[in-house]
């Protein structure tokens, strides 16, 4: 971090040092903060403040989700990442006018995690300004950060309205009293969800639309989706920062705007195999159903591997990629042949990645064996709800995933509004990941420092878990939830048995 | 495992279940083609439709009670009879001086309004069929025909001689093919050209509904265009193969599509060949039709 | 525009109302170039501002409405019933991708490469046409296209399979105004070629085809040469416009090149107005933009309203159902247009774009379009 010298840069230390995730701070907090400046923020002197330990890395992981990590003030009592167990998340928050005084604040005593600071890459507080670096995206006279959320709202995926819904239910409705979400104390956060319609082409179409409107876009699931958004030419050269949950690794590793928050399914083979150990599952016939497109080559090889490194079974014998792959299409119509494909190979476990509702159909056509893979984005409960609602009654399985089951994400979104399913619960997280990066800034905020400070660092995680970039690589992800899905009637039901770290 | 049983039983019974389905669209199709020299895209959608509303009636969505099974697949039929007259009035009759393709092109439009009309009512999330049959008809080690899958083919050969018998034997089927060749002549002799064009229509909108609901039943769920998506052009592709001219002739289309599709899937691989499916469904029916234009069991006119 | 209603003074057209309606002094001008300033104003000034909204809107219509005069050749002008017009413009869209991002071909190039392998593969289909007709020929063409999209769509090397083929602009045309003008331009040249081919003897030689093969056989035309010139030509203009489309995305995927998006030029053709070169161009854009206007617009509320009373069964917020409302439109402009209005928009606005022309404002076809006026379309059915 650069310690900044501004030359007596004005920053008043508002009175009331807004807190941001004033979550779990009582009022109180708040105005004892506002009586005495000086407790939070920087002294006068424009000798704004430096972080002291300043890295902004997350070297301050708790239990808290919300903790922002980063860096502490020099002179805020608090700081320091000590997130609590509360629910503030970031508890950043400095503001400060820009005109005359001095200091700035951190904050985040009791609740939030963390102080941050006035200090930073450049000068002046934490805070978008004006004419500072790409701030599209970002509107002045309301003090509203917009952010986009793409997602299969139609289409032939498993089109789900929470992808729409998620993200106003972080920045809207998981605030003080259930209101809205403020950044450095008074930054309103707006999410606009975007239809990707389940193809790259039309997520390409929305992504660079949205990257004039929005400061900052979240890809919530579909690996060509993802992808298509992540390798943008538009975005690349807008700066806009693109994280999305973890899905392939081909093209994406050098990308200077991209990140993944979320294991990549690269990284998930492993614990994939780690789960079929502990479930009992390991020395069976396996077979690999995925689709053929290079973007899960990684995944396809890496699992491969794995399996044949484990001593795992295929249709005669040790597995065997040749034989004990099948590659499908795109967009199969149907999972007859692929059904008696699995039946007549004798497949006890199914490593499956393709398309949801193709997933229903051979979960149909096939109900006997354990199916098993890494975590799509988010949706796995609508897709359980497929595969049961076809009436696959004994069908077990068990999915790596980036956000726990619904009862889990909720008691550890803390202060959030109930969650329809999963997908709720996961964009929450995302957004939370979000604003965890958005308080990774010191300085004016604007894509550039936003990406800078992330790629820098990581996220703590709270929903989902917690992101370690570090300046090393793209794939940030660091561990994932085991979820067990069964089926009670025609429903799904999804148990988070395990949590994994890479 | 034998391999023997991989190669070619899979593919067999796979396309022999799945090329009934195409079938029994494809049944609908040569009926008004045989008609009205039409080809009907929106066949398969009214299929879609009629699947939903039963799946409506079944589960007891908006304005339909709570029905049983029976009674909610009745709904399902009388939708696809609904539809198939409703269409003959609305778009078909006033197109009766129209060129041929004009026609086609409106079905195409119907097509697209019922996919529309399907989504504004089920919205797009798969929505669970009607399940009609809960058992499994044959399980060995290598296969599994469920209960569903096996009354597709049953149904479909049924059909295909029912409707066989009707057109050669009964009165009204005799009218239609007189209508169909000579309107003006066989106004003459007394037969409505209006009442047997409702009729056909009325059939296959029938016919599409029993397609539908028996579909959606072995994929276990409807969506707008789901039918369309999963069986029109091969249902198309039968019913040209096997003889636009003749009735079992899209029952033998039908499962000659089934079985090439699902033998090319089965034993080329996709790295090889992608869509290997519908490459070699490509190439069977261009040489069908231009070796032999009437298809397998049609009669060269 | 003048390119578009070039047609007005067509002599190949019989338009003698249109000659009597040309001696008017200045004052009867002024509105006219007044209405044509303000729409110049609007759709070359105004859309283009809109970066990234509304101008990339606009570029998507000139490539539609390339797409609508490429197939208007084939069933307005030739008689031939095209549902595979999705299979040459996907082809000529990856086509122009892969020699660009793989083989590193210039720019310019990529846009001959598209423009010929789109002629080869609508030669090939053409060639099929010779033997198979009418509504067996738009059975093939539409197993055609379907073929193209599951299997050379998803071959790895050409296409990426599901990933897409990448397609970057050049450093000049990454603004969308930029971009649309260029569309623009591309549109200006198809709209010329389809001008030149009606004028010249092949055109006369296509209408004769369209009418019957075997009298225009009998009259000396070599229907083999002139139905192979059409689909080539028609699959040449298709392709570039595929092009077009992969640098407008900058990705190409197969997923977005299928049926329903052959349904979808069918369509806008036959909504424009078939034959109506103008009515083609009008019926694109409003396809193209339907579903800009309808949830970019005052249109929506409008929309919300509607679809909130249909959908009783839909769990989904009525936001989902946008999609729905842009089938649901084209498909009744598509049914309206067949059983009532078989000219199309292009014969419905007519009397308005005679007007603009320097005709005499022209109520009566107005309000009676159906009532075919002289030098009304022509083909304003299709064919078999």
């Amino acid at each position: 971090m650069n310690p900044s010298r501004s030359r007596g840069l004005a920053v008043a230390v508002l009175a009331s040092a807004v807190l941001t995730s004033a979550c779990g701070l009582k009022p109180e907090v708040k105005d004892a903060l506002a009586q005495n400046p000086g407790l939070a923020g920087g002294a006068g002197g424009g000798q704004v403040a430096v972080d002291t330990d300043g890295d902004g890395t997350v070297d301050s992981f708790t239990t808290d989700p919300g903790a922002a990590g980063g860096g502490t003030t020099d002179a805020g009592t608090a700081g320091g990442g000590t997130g609590t167990t509360g629910s503030g998340t970031s508890g950043s928050g400095s503001t400060g006018s820009g005109t005359s005084g001095s200091g700035t604040t951190g904050s985040g005593t009791t609740g939030g995690g963390t102080g941050t600071t006035g200090g930073g890459t450049a000068s002046g507080p934490t805070m978008p300004v004006k004419g500072q670096g790409n701030t599209t995206g970002i509107d002045f006279a309301s003090k509203t950060i917009t952010v986009v959320v793409h997602g299969p709202l139609t289409g032939a995926g498993v089109p789900q309205e929470s992808f729409r819904t998620g993200g106003p239910k972080y920045w809207e409705q998981s605030g003080p009293n259930n209101g809205p979400r403020l950044l450095w104390g008074e930054w309103k956060v707006k999410v606009v969800a975007v239809d990707d319609k389940y193809n790259a082409q039309d997520a390409l179409r929305a992504c660079n639309s949205a990257a004039k409107s929005a400061f900052a876009i979240f890809g919530g699931a579909g690996t060509d989706q993802i992808q298509a958004c992540a390798q943008s030419q538009v975005l690349r050269r807008a700066n806009v920062p693109y994280v999305s949950s973890g899905v392939t690794e081909s093209g994406l590793g050098n990308l200077p705007n991209y990140f993944a928050g979320s294991l990549t399914y690269k990284q998930q083979s492993p614990l994939v195999i780690r789960a079929a150990k502990e479930k009992g599952y390991l020395n069976k016939k396996w077979a690999v159903v995925i689709t053929g497109t290079p973007n899960f080559a990684d995944a396809r090889d890496s699992i491969a591997a794995e399996l044949v490194k484990n001593g795992a079974l295929g249709r005669s014998g040790k597995f065997n990629p040749d034989n004990d792959i099948i590659l499908t299409e795109k967009a199969p119509r149907d999972c007859l042949t692929v059904g008696n494909q699995l039946r007549s190979g004798g497949y006890e476990t199914v490593y499956f990645l393709g398309q949801p509702l193709f997933f229903g159909q051979c979960v149909n056509q096939y109900p006997t064996a354990t199916y098993t893979g890494p975590g799509p984005s988010f949706g796995i409960q609508s897709v359980a709800d497929l595969a049961c609602r076809g009436g696959a009654g004994g069908f077990k399985g068990f999915y790596l995933h980036p956000s726990p089951d619904k009862a889990t994400a909720q008691a550890a979104a803390k202060g959030a509004p109930t969650f329809t399913d999963d997908i709720e619960a996961g964009i929450w997280g995302g957004m939370q990941q979000l604003e965890q990066a958005f308080n990774l800034i010191k300085g004016p905020v604007n894509r550039e420092s936003f990406i800078s400070s992330l790629a820098a660092a990581g996220t703590p995680g709270g929903v989902l878990q917690p992101s370690v970039f570090g300046g090393k690589t793209r794939f940030g992800g660091t561990g994932a939830f085991l979820n067990q899905i069964t089926c009670s009637g025609t429903n799904g039901v999804i148990k988070t048995v395990a949590t994994y770290k890479k | 495992m034998d391999p023997m049983a991989l190669e070619v039983v899979v593919p067999v019974v796979s396309g022999l279940i799945q090329g009934s389905v195409y079938g029994l669209l494809g049944l609908g199709l040569v009926l008004l083609y045989k008609s009205g020299k039409i080809f009907n895209f929106s066949q398969a959608e009214i299929g879609t439709f009629s699947a939903m509303t039963a799946a409506f009636a079944d589960q007891g969505v908006g304005p339909f009670p709570d029905l049983p099974v029976p009674l909610a697949l009745l709904v399902g039929l009388l939708t696809g009879l609904g539809l198939g007259l409703l269409i003959e009035r609305v778009v078909v009759r006033p197109l009766f001086s129209a060129a041929k393709v004009t026609v086609v092109v409106a079905t195409a439009g119907v097509l697209l309004l019922l996919v529309a009309l399907g989504g504004f009512l089920s919205g797009p999330e798969p929505r669970s069929a009607v399940r009609i049959l809960e058992g499994d008809f044959l399980t060995t080690s290598s296969l599994r025909v469920t209960d569903t899958g096996a009354l597709v083919v049953v149904v479909l050969a049924v059909l295909a001689v029912a409707s066989a018998l009707f057109f050669s034997r009964t009165r009204t089927g005799t009218a239609i093919i007189a209508v169909s060749q000579e309107p003006t002549a066989t106004r003459l002799v007394g037969i409505s050209v209006e009442r047997t064009s409702a009729l056909t229509w009325g059939i296959a909108g029938l016919l599409g509904a029993i397609a539908g609901i028996l579909l959606s039943g072995t994929v276990g769920v409807v969506f707008p265009g789901s039918l369309t998506f999963i069986a029109l052009v091969p249902a198309f592709t039968a019913a040209v193969l096997g003889g636009v001219t003749a009735l079992p002739g899209a029952f033998v289309g039908g499962v000659v599509v089934g079985m090439i599709e699902s033998f090319a899937q089965t034993n080329i691989p996709k790295d090889v060949l992608p869509g290997s499916g519908k490459v070699v469904l490509f190439v069977a029916l261009l040489v069908v039709l231009l070796v032999r234009p009437a298809g397998l069991l049609g009669k060269e006119t | 525009m003048t390119a578009v209603d070039a047609r007005a003074t067509t002599p190949a057209e019989p338009a003698p109302a249109h000659k009597q309606g040309r001696d008017f002094g200045p004052i009867r001008w002024l509105p006219r170039i007044l209405v044509l300033a303000v729409v110049a104003y609007i759709f070359l000034w105004r859309i283009p501002q809109d970066e990234g909204g509304a101008a990339a809107i606009a570029a998507d219509a000139c490539i539609y409405a390339i797409v609508g005069i490429s197939l208007n050749i084939l069933i307005g002008h030739t008689g031939q019933l095209s549902l595979g017009h999705n299979g040459f413009f996907g082809i000529g869209a990856f086509a122009a991708a892969y020699s660009l991002t793989v083989r590193e071909v210039p720019f310019a190039l990529t846009f001959v490469i598209a423009g010929v392998v789109g002629a080869l593969f609508a030669l090939v289909m053409g060639l099929v046409a010779l033997r198979i007709t009418g509504l067996y020929l738009a059975l093939i063409t539409l197993v055609f296209a379907l073929t193209l999209e599951e299997s050379l769509f998803e071959v790895e090397w050409l296409t990426n399979a599901g990933a897409g083929q990448p397609a970057d602009r050049p450093e000049w045309l990454i603004a969308d105004s930029n971009f649309f003008y260029f569309c623009l331009a591309f549109l200006v040249v198809a709209v010329y070629i389809d001008y030149r081919l009606l004028k010249t003897k092949t055109g006369r030689a296509l209408l004769a085809l369209k009418e019957n093969e075997r009298v225009a056989e009998a009259f000396g035309i070599n229907v083999t040469a002139f139905k192979l010139i059409a689909f080539v030509i028609s699959g040449t203009l298709a392709g570039v416009a595929g092009a077009l489309l992969a640098y407008r995305i900058g990705l190409v995927t197969a997923s977005g090149l299928g049926f329903n998006l052959a349904l979808t030029f069918v369509l806008m053709t036959v909504v424009g107005g078939l034959g109506s070169r103008i009515g083609v161009i009008l019926g694109a854009s409003l396809f193209a933009s339907l579903s800009f206007i309808l949830e970019e617009t005052w249109m929506h509320e409008v929309q919300q309203f509607l679809v909130g009373l249909l959908s009783f069964g839909s769990t989904s917020a009525e936001a989902n159902l946008t999609q729905y409302a842009v089938g649901f439109l084209g498909a009744l402009g598509l049914l309206l247009t067949i059983v009532q209005f078989p000219g199309g928009l292009g014969q419905q606005l007519r009397a308005f774009f005679d007007w603009t022309w320097g005709k005499p404002f022209d109520v009566h076809a107005l309000l009676h379009p159906q009532d075919d006026g002289p030098g009304a379309v022509e083909g304003s059915s299709v064919r078999a």
